[in-house]
């Protein structure tokens, strides 16, 4: 960090929550966690490290936050700061080379069935050669959930996307936002109590892009559920998030978590044009551009 | 790549002339393209989908059946069109060099009578039955892989 580090400029009730330095977003973090139980996600002291031919690469050097019970909380960083590889220890897909990674206060060993994942390539990940409603109904079926059941839920989650008329399509008939609703819908339709999302925006317009964002915000509410969402906008973070986690250039350390108290529900034009989220913008910005620079 | 009528001699001297002879000698030369585009088809399938089976929840052998089968059938379905064309082309000459009865042994027999209406009846003979096979396989064919064709269509659109 540079000496004359630029003070995010909140209001005396938001400083509080926006606070300069890791250690004080922690201990408030640890009085929010003690408040609602066990935390869901739970990182100490992650490092992961990858083998290649060219010698070892650090990954992620030392990553340690809790993520609450209903908490929004958005990852940012800069690209090649271990995003994604955060995301995998998250979903249980990658075991952390040392460190402790829980969920629900269980190690991840493997993929826990009460997470839904969200990946930034929805043409990647739906399976192209079942229909929508079949994309959906998957999770539910290998779960053994009686017909009924699964017809209904299928269309309830495709209801809360808007895309209840679009079942018996493929997904590859459908636009690519309308192919994100698809991906959300499904990681939903098994009720996780922790939903991933590793920069799902990234690949739509920015018009769409602004109605997903609504869209997760909504869907967060209706199903109660806890997200982490893996972003490299910033405006996007901060739009969504209850708290930025900030993680720095390779090797990955959690440089700062800044608690985001703008009101809900939040609003694409109002939210946006707030002083208060210009403050959080521009203090986040210093902080990712910062760590870019060459020490 | 060996041209499969080559396979015919050998053959012959493993298993003799007949029936027998005909189906191990055609099962084993058409085994193969269906065989290694499987394997090259299975082999390609795409981490990310893999790895979205698994959030899903889908069992290691679930997984086979519900992502890698199906992110294959193009190329399998490719290997089986191969596995065809061999089959049919090892059927007649089989017949040709060492059976009794079927079409390549009747064209055969019919060419070494100067019955020149005989050896053209036998060769319609042949051109509708692989016209058939073929119409059933593309028939078949764009059953199972209507989703492949949609989805390379709108792609082809899109470019």
């Amino acid at each position: 960090m540079t000496g004359n580090e630029m003070t995010p400029g909140v209001t005396p009730a938001q400083s509080a929550e926006a606070p300069e330095a890791a250690h004080s977003a922690q201990s408030a973090e640890a009085a929010q966690s003690a408040q609602s139980g066990t935390p869901v996600v739970s990182l100490r002291h992650v490092r992961k490290v990858y083998h290649a031919a060219a010698g070892q690469q650090v990954a992620l050097a030392d990553i340690t936050f809790e993520v609450a019970r209903g908490e929004f909380a958005c990852v940012v960083g800069p690209s090649g700061a271990g995003k994604t590889t955060l995301l995998r220890i998250l979903a249980g897909l990658t075991q952390p080379t040392s460190g402790e990674a829980l969920f629900e206060g269980a190690p991840l060993r493997s993929v826990p069935p009460g997470i839904g994942v969200v990946f930034q390539d929805y043409g990647r990940s739906l399976f192209p050669w079942l229909t929508v409603a079949r994309n959906v109904d998957l999770p539910l079926r290998v779960r053994g959930v009686p017909r009924a059941e699964r017809a209904s839920r299928v269309a309830e989650v495709l209801g809360s996307v808007g895309l209840a008329d679009a079942g018996r399509r493929h997904p590859w008939q459908l636009s690519g936002g309308m192919q994100q609703r698809v991906a959300i819908a499904r990681a939903l339709a098994y009720r996780p109590d922790l939903l991933l999302m590793d920069e799902p925006f990234a690949s739509v317009d920015a018009q769409t892009r602004f109605e997903l964002e609504d869209l997760i915000l909504r869907i967060r509410q209706e199903f109660g559920v806890t997200v982490v969402f893996v972003t490299h906008d910033i405006d996007e973070a901060v739009y969504l998030a209850d708290r930025v986690i900030v993680i720095s250039k390779s090797p990955g350390v959690v440089t700062e978590i800044v608690g985001v108290t703008l009101a809900r529900p939040r609003d694409q034009i109002a939210t946006k044009a707030d002083q208060a989220f210009a403050r959080y913008r521009e203090h986040l910005l210093s902080r990712v551009m910062t760590r870019q620079a060459p020490p | 790549m060996l041209p499969a009528p080559v396979l015919v001699p050998a053959a012959l001297t493993l298993f003799g002339i007949g029936f027998t002879m005909k189906v191990v000698l055609i099962a084993f030369a058409a085994l193969w393209p269906t065989l290694l585009n499987t394997l090259d088809g299975m082999r390609g399938v795409d981490q990310v989908k893999l790895d979205t089976a698994r959030v899903l929840g889908v069992s290691p052998l679930g997984r086979v059946f519900r992502v890698v089968l199906p992110a294959a059938a193009p190329q399998i379905v490719a290997g089986l069109r191969n596995s065809l064309q061999v089959a049919i082309i090892l059927m007649v000459v089989s017949e040709w060099q060492a059976s009794t009865d079927g079409i390549g042994y009747y064209i055969a027999y019919a060419q070494q009578s100067i019955d020149y209406v005989g050896v053209w009846s036998g060769i319609v003979v042949l051109a509708i039955i692989g016209t058939i096979a073929n119409l059933l396989f593309v028939a078949a064919e764009n059953r199972v892989l209507h989703w492949h064709y949609g989805a390379r269509a709108v792609e082809g659109k899109a470019r």
